[in-house]
Parts: structure tokens; C-alpha cells; sequence
């Protein structure tokens, strides 16, 4: 006999009429006026696993979340998006912009009760740049002086870093860099114990050890990352949280029930009818918020495989792509988006270089190309279908959809493959592989350079593991967005930018489609949290209103699989289809 | 040889007929519901498709079952979804039915003989491939293929799925080529070939038809599984399972998006197994 998995047949019963919610439940718990309070421990969740937590090598939006929370950095963005000292209580920059000095807090100690120098900030860069880790923002910090020597191990000593005291240090650069300081507020520099080692070691991926508020008491891949309280945290009586229980690689379906059932305390990633659902009942609206959309998403082409190597095939695609239709798919979530810095970084405007939706210049452009087509009798047009590779149920995937649907219109027809992550890593960052598919890109740091650096330039263009999936190499973006990073004034630095959004309208290498921006919604005994501007959920300083909890504990079902503190109670009828939707997973 | 009463048996089975009823219905639907649904299933319909909050409709006059996330058309999704999911069943099937009838004849003739060897070997293989989970093993093929289509999904489904009717075959072979008449057509010098196909498979026919239509139940709700694991035929593809996974997302909002495929791959289970039912008392009333 088959076997038939669990989520199959759980979707099954629900069709027979197990049950059936068409609304959400009102909050349970109580949001009191309190004073801040320490304890409990946080429960949330992710969709997506997190793949290793060593700041010198994790890459991602989700590793990101956790590394804020184990460790600090020598700067960060504050509350209004500003650059603000984390371990660093002073920065001096020299007035040519070619030498910062950082003065470090004192006191601050390690998860392993080692207090943290200057020396341990040297020797955590300098693990981060070794030519023997696979740190994939390198380039963000080439202007070191001695970089390059360093980073292709011809020297043992990152020369421009110097210990200058115990708390004192300093990062000589070869050129001015207006992007150094952003960079440096993402977390591959930031210090780590000595047990990290000198180079990446696997192992310090799991048991990740910095000086951050929360330690990691358990990683479980693809199940949960356990953080505890670091007593020894420099900010006095900081962290409120005892603790913060992360889910990995829960279904947003699943967790919607769940945090609706109070067994998750703060949730984000909702589908767009569960938001709606939430931000429209009338006891949840006004509780969550969204999160700045720091996304620009659509689709690469791929400028060294035909048909994309002709301009005119790419700048067809990007003419007939509705935008307006796309957001539609998400609403609230998604916006139509033109151009690729988001509008959170460099606000739209009528005047501001940006793609559009034009299905007459689409057509005029494939003529152009050599693949005229017809539309109403369906002739011409490009002969071959196009792979088009996408993530598994994914926006991205949803998006896909749609654009074989439009571009079917000028003659282009797309074959869609859907593959997991790892896959597409891989097939969309090897040279010549994949012609077409998914692009995306999530800020790393506030500033536009963080958008046309890691994607667009030729200097990030390999041979494997390239973030320019359209392998686009134009050496006039190339030199606008160098020079813009030795630009201080911000004004100056745009107009540059603005200038290499004109070369992608034109040229192409993408088709600029959406944003996305993400419903956060926290319990009502939830505090101390607002989204960030910038970095994403960083829950520092939640804290947990235990009276206002207990409620939210009595009235927990004991199916959810996640203990409570005060036990629960015996689902009723209205949670049945809840717990059959939510088999384990 | 069939047995002359077996079709009254089967016209007095009352799961049977209203499992026939349902299969009527199912292959009907499939061949005229996509000409009745008036939209494509694969294009989305902006206009017509939006309810007053913007969002995707529900049931009107347009769309008699309202349209899924992508504003697409969902009875004539679910139209062209019964004829994939009917095809690919069927085509399966046969596949499946055809390489276990073949591999079990022969391997039931060679029993006990000079060539027990290749009876040997086959029911071995017959074992390793009894002893994989059969969605694993298909989950895993279609993972290694790569690209599924239509033609891929077929092989994987009919080729991993024959082992049970081999088993079955060879030993209502091995019962049947002991009778008087498979004597006579050896001594008569018949050639192997002519006896497996005049003589053995029409007896072995009755099992065989059984196993088929619970087969066809099988291969739509493997085909649905693929698919709703994402494994099967890549979107827009109109597949139930597809439809299903789709709609899980809008499932508190817009049931019908789950309830339209799931109430189909249901039927069409219950209505095939019932038929291989009716059809397994009706030819071999003696076993039950």
C-alpha cells in the first residue's frame, strides 16, 4: 500500500468537513499597563531553517535574526536608521574618511566569561577575511588597507587593523569608503570568543559563542535554536527575556495556528490572507505592524545565454511585465516595484530612472531583437522555451506564474522549475547554467550600493556561487557604484546611483517586479517591540508580561506539540481541523 | 474464461454501481467539462475575478466555483485537472497492468521447470521492489528525473507500481498451467508465446481486471501526492494535488479551493475501488 504523508491525509479530513475557521480567534491574554519586567521565555517561529550561525559565513535574513540576539557588533543602526556605537562607545573618523578609530566599552564579556579587547575585535576580523573562510561579504570591506594581500594569505597580519590599546582599535582603509561603517553594521566582523578559532570551523556554526545578549543553549537543524539569557551582559539588567525558543522550518499555516492558539508569542511570517484575516478582526487590528520593505524582487536574466546576451530581449521582458497584476497575488504584502534600490532607500519618483509596463514597446523591442511576433494569430516570437527556475512555494514561484502568462503575450514562452534552495544557489550562481528565474535581494545594510554591489557588478560575477545570476558586466555601473562608495555626502552618492539605475533600465540584467514587506503581530502581553527599520526582528528588547501570559496559557490546547509553562487545556471542537492542519511537520 | 453470471453479480453489487455511477460521472466530466468551463485554465482574469476588497472571488456568474489565487478559472481548472488525473491513471495503469501480467506469466510458467531460475530472479526483484515505500521510491525516481512531465510521470507511476500484480499473476498462473488444456497445447508443440497469450492470460484476465481498477484509485491519488508535494507536473499545470496545495494558503478565506479538488481525488478513489470491488466479486465469487 502507499504510504501517504500525514499532511496529505490531514488536508483530506479537513476537506470532509473535520472543521472549518473562517476567522481568526479574538487575542487571549491581557495587555495591562506595566512596568518593563524580566522573565519567561519568548516563543516564535521561522518558515525556513537556519543553515549555521557563525557570523563570518551565515548569509541570511533568518541566520541574521539569531546573530543579532548572540552577538554585538562594533556599530549598528539605531531606532531612526542612523549609525550608532554597539561595542564601540566612540568612533573617530579621521577627516579624509581614511581611518576610524573605535573605542570599546569596557566590561563587556564573552558568553564564555572572557572579557572582551581590542585584540579579540583584530582577531575576529582578521578570522572573518582569512583566505580559508568562505566569508561571502569579503568584498564589502576590500578597502582595508592590506586586504588584499591578506585575504589571498600572502601575509598572516590584516595590516590595517591596529591594536592601538586594550579598548582602543583602528581600521586604516586604502581609499575612502563612504559604505564601511554600514558594512561593518552586518555581522561578519563581529567579535567571537577564541574558541571560534582562527578560520570558519563548522563546529563554531552550531555552538556559536559572541558577546551578544542571548547564548545558544541548543541548535537543532531544522527544528530549534535555544537561546538563554547572557548574565554576564554588558547593558545593565538586559536582556528582559530569560530566554527565546525559535522554531526552524514551521509552515506559515502552522504557525498561524499555533500563535492564534497562544503557542508562539510573536509571529511574521503570515500568508496574506492570514494577515488579513489578523489585521482585520477587530479585537487584532492595531496590533502588529509591517516591516519596512528593504526588498527588491523579479527576475535575472541571464546576459551571456541566449536569448538574454541580446539587450533587446531583456528590455522586452522588462516592458511586459504587469506590475500592477503581480501585486495583486499578495495584496498588502507586495507592491509593484520598478526599480532596484526600495523605495525604503531611495524614495520613487516620477523623475527617477525606472522600468516600465508597456506591452506595445515590448513588442518593438522583440522585433527589434529578431523574434517579431504576432499577436493575434500567435506567430513568431522566440522559438525555444526558456527554463525558468524558481523557489518552491515561494512568492517567487507564485510570481512565475504570472510571467509565463504575460510574456506569452510577446512570443516568449517559460518552462518553470522548481527546485529548493540549495539548488537554486547553486544553478543560479554557476556560470552559462540557467538562463532565467527568481531574482531577489534583501538589504544588508541601509544604502543603495548594498543593492548594485553584490548583484549587478562585474566584480561579483564567478565562475561558481556568483550573486550576479544575470552575469551582467557593464564597466560603466561598475565604476559608478566604486566611485560612489568614496562619496560621503549622501546627495552626491545618489545621484551616482541614480545613474546606474538608469544603465539597469536600459540594459536590463533584471526585471524589477515587487517588494515585499512582512506583517509582524505579537501577543497582547508582549512589549518592547516595535520592527526596525532596518534589521530585521530584532527582539531585544521584548519582554513578557507574566499576568497578562497566564491567561494566554490557560486557554492553550495540548495538542500544540510546545510546552507551557502552566500547562494547558483540552482542545475544543473549534481548534479540530487547527490540530489536524497541523500535524507534525 | 469469464464466468457467464459474473455480470449480474456485478449489476446486483451496490457499491459497485454507485461506484460505476461515480466513474461515469468522473471520465463525463473530464471530457465535456472543460468545453462547458468557458475560461482558460491558465490564464488569470484580473477583471472578472475580484471581489469588492480586490482579493480573489468567490462563486458568481463568471466563475461557478469562484477563482484561486492566481484569479484562474477553478471549475475549469478542475475540469482539465480530472482529464490529466484521469489520463495519467488510466495510461498508468495499463503500463503498470501490462509489465505485471507479462512479468508474472512468465515467471509462473517457469515455476517449478527448467528455467525455475528466471522465476527465481524475477520474484527477488519482485521482493526489492515490494520492499521500498511506493511513494518513496516514485518521490525519489521523480526527484532524480528531474523535470517531470506528463511522460516521465507516466513511467515513474507505471513502472514502480507492477510488483503486486506480478505476484498475483504468477500464482494464478502457476494455478491455471496445470489444467488439462495447457497439457494438450504443449503436446500439440504450441509455442510458449501463443500459450501465455491464447491460453493463460485470458484465465488470469479476471484478477488482473480487479487489481487494474483499484490500480487506477492508486495511481490518482499518487499522482495527487506528487503533486501536492511538488514533485509532479510543474505549474500552471492543472493537477488536483497541484489545486490542493494551492489552495491550502487561502483554505480559512476560500474553502472551496480545497474543497473542489479534494471532494474530486475522494470521489474518484471511492468510486474506482468500489468498481474493483464489485468486479472482484463478480469474477471470483468463490474467494469471498
Amino acid at each position: 500500500m502507499p504510504t501517504v504523508p500525514a499532511r496529505f491525509i490531514a488536508l483530506m479530513l479537513g476537506v470532509l468537513g473535520v472543521g472549518c475557521r473562517t476567522e481568526v480567534k479574538p487575542p487571549i491574554g491581557e495587555d495591562r499597563s506595566v512596568p518593563p519586567q524580566r522573565g519567561g521565555i519568548l516563543r516564535t517561529a521561522f518558515y525556513t531553517d537556519v543553515r549555521g550561525l557563525d557570523p563570518a559565513t551565515a548569509y541570511s535574513t533568518t541566520a541574521a535574526a539569531i546573530q543579532g540576539l548572540v552577538f554585538d557588533r562594533l556599530v549598528k543602526y539605531d531606532r531612526k536608521g542612523r549609525i550608532v556605537g554597539e561595542l564601540a562607545k566612540s568612533i573617530d573618523t579621521t577627516p579624509d574618511g581614511k581611518k576610524h578609530v573605535f573605542t570599546l566599552r569596557r566590561g563587556v564579556r564573552f558568553h564564555d566569561g572572557e572579557l572582551l579587547t581590542a585584540t579579540d575585535v583584530k582577531r575576529s576580523i582578521e578570522r572573518a577575511l582569512h583566505t580559508k573562510t568562505p566569508c561571502p561579504g569579503a568584498s564589502y570591506y576590500d578597502r582595508i588597507s592590506g586586504f588584499k594581500e591578506f585575504h589571498s594569505g600572502k601575509t598572516k597580519n590584516l595590516s590595517g587593523v591596529s591594536v592601538e590599546g586594550p579598548h582602543t582599535l583602528s581600521i586604516a582603509l586604502s581609499e575612502p569608503d563612504a559604505t564601511f561603517l554600514h558594512a561593518l553594521t552586518m555581522f561578519f566582523l563581529a567579535p567571537v570568543c577564541k574558541s571560534a578559532g582562527s578560520v570558519f570551523s563548522r563546529n563554531f556554526s552550531v555552538k556559536p559563542c559572541g558577546s551578544g545578549p542571548f547564548r545558544v543553549t541548543h541548535y537543532e537543524n531544522g527544528q530549534i535554536i535555544k537561546l538563554r539569557r547572557h548574565d554576564g551582559y554588558w547593558q545593565k539588567d538586559r536582556p528582559y527575556l530569560d530566554g527565546i525558543d525559535w522554531y526552524l522550518t514551521m509552515q506559515s499555516f502552522t504557525q498561524r495556528f499555533k500563535f492564534e492558539d497562544g503557542a508562539l508569542d510573536y509571529m511574521r511570517d503570515f500568508n496574506d490572507v492570514d494577515s488579513l484575516l489578523f489585521r482585520t478582526h477587530p479585537k487584532w487590528k492595531g496590533r502588529g505592524e509591517w516591516e519596512s520593505a528593504m526588498t527588491t524582487a523579479g527576475a535575472f536574466m541571464n546576459t551571456e545565454m541566449p536569448p538574454f546576451d541580446n539587450r533587446h530581449v531583456r528590455r522586452a521582458v522588462a516592458f511586459a511585465l504587469n506590475r500592477d497584476q503581480i501585486a495583486m497575488i499578495r495584496r498588502g504584502h507586495v507592491e509593484p516595484h520598478y526599480k532596484i534600490v526600495p523605495n525604503a532607500i531611495i524614495p520613487d519618483a516620477e523623475d527617477y530612472p525606472k522600468q516600465r509596463h508597456d506591452l506595445q514597446q515590448a513588442l518593438k523591442e522583440m522585433r527589434l531583437a529578431g523574434y517579431p511576433y504576432d499577436p493575434n494569430t500567435g506567430k513568431g516570437g522566440y522559438p525555444k522555451e526558456i527554463p525558468y527556475i524558481a523557489l518552491l512555494e515561494s512568492m517567487g514561484q507564485q510570481a512565475a506564474v504570472l510571467y509565463q502568462q504575460q510574456l506569452k503575450k510577446i512570443g516568449i514562452r517559460l518552462r518553470l522549475q522548481l527546485v529548493g534552495w540549495p539548488t537554486f544557489l547553486a544553478k543560479t550562481g554557476r556560470r552559462r547554467t540557467t538562463p532565467m528565474g527568481t531574482a531577489g535581494w534583501h538589504a544588508d545594510f541601509a544604502e543603495a550600493g548594498a543593492f548594485f554591489e553584490p548583484i549587478l557588478t562585474s566584480r561579483s560575477i564567478m565562475d561558481d556561487g556568483a550573486q550576479n545570476a544575470s552575469f551582467f558586466s557593464n564597466k560603466r555601473l561598475d565604476q559608478l557604484i566604486s566611485d560612489a562608495r568614496r562619496i560621503v555626502d549622501p546627495d552626491a552618492r545618489n545621484k551616482l546611483y541614480r545613474q546606474a539605475e538608469a544603465i539597469v533600465r536600459d540594459e536590463a540584467p533584471w526585471a524589477t517586479t515587487y517588494s515585499y514587506r512582512y506583517y509582524e503581530l505579537w501577543q497582547p502581553y508582549v512589549h518592547g517591540y516595535k520592527p526596525h527599520p532596518v534589521a530585521s526582528q530584532d527582539v531585544r528588547g521584548m519582554w513578557l508580561d507574566a499576568g497578562g501570559r497566564k491567561q494566554a496559557a490557560a486557554g492553550m490546547p495540548c495538542w500544540q506539540g510546545i510546552p507551557s509553562p502552566r500547562g494547558c487545556s483540552h482542545a475544543g471542537p473549534r481548534t479540530t481541523l487547527a490540530m489536524v492542519l497541523g500535524v507534525r511537520r | 474464461m469469464f464466468d457467464p453470471r459474473a455480470l449480474q453479480r456485478f449489476r446486483r453489487h451496490r457499491g459497485a454501481a454507485i461506484g460505476t455511477a461515480i466513474v461515469i460521472f468522473l471520465i463525463v466530466f473530464a471530457i465535456l467539462g472543460p468545453l462547458i468551463a468557458g475560461h482558460d485554465p491558465y490564464i488569470s482574469d484580473f477583471e472578472n475575478g475580484q471581489n469588492a476588497l480586490g482579493r480573489p472571488s468567490g462563486p458568481t456568474a463568471a466563475h461557478w466555483l469562484g477563482v484561486d489565487a492566481l484569479f484562474r478559472d477553478q471549475f475549469s481548472r478542475l475540469a482539465h485537472g480530472a482529464r490529466l488525473s484521469l489520463l495519467i491513471a488510466f495510461i498508468a495503469t495499463a503500463l503498470s497492468s501490462a509489465v505485471g501480467a507479462l512479468i508474472g506469466m512468465i515467471s509462473g510458467y517457469t515455476e517449478g521447470g527448467r528455467l525455475q531460475a528466471v522465476d527465481t530472479a524475477l520474484m527477488r526483484f519482485v521482493d526489492i521492489g515490494l520492499s521500498f515505500p511506493y511513494l518513496v521510491l516514485v518521490m525519489a525516481i521523480g526527484a532524480a528525473v528531474g523535470e517531470t512531465t506528463v511522460t516521465t510521470l507516466l513511467l515513474v507511476l507505471g513502472l514502480t507500481s507492477w510488483f503486486g500484480t506480478a505476484r498475483v499473476i504468477r500464482s494464478k498462473t502457476i494455478q491455471v498451467r496445470s489444467g488439462d488444456f495447457i497439457i494438450a497445447s504443449r503436446a500439440l508443440g504450441q509455442r510458449t508465446w501463443l500459450i501465455l497469450l491464447k491460453h493463460i492470460l485470458p484465465n488470469v484476465a479476471g484478477p488482473l481486471i480487479v487489481i487494474a481498477t483499484a490500480s487506477v484509485a492508486q495511481m490518482i491519488i499518487a499522482e495527487s501526492v506528487l503533486s501536492y508535494l511538488q514533485v509532479g507536473l510543474p505549474p500552471p499545470t492543472a493537477s488536483w494535488g497541484r489545486m490542493l496545495q494551492e489552495g491550502q494558503r487561502q483554505y480559512t478565506v476560500a474553502p472551496l479551493l480545497v474543497l473542489a479538488p479534494g471532494t474530486f481525488i475522494f470521489l474518484s478513489v471511492l468510486g474506482f475501488n468500489w468498481v474493483g470491488e464489485g468486479l472482484r466479486d463478480a469474477l471470483d465469487p468463490k474467494e469471498h
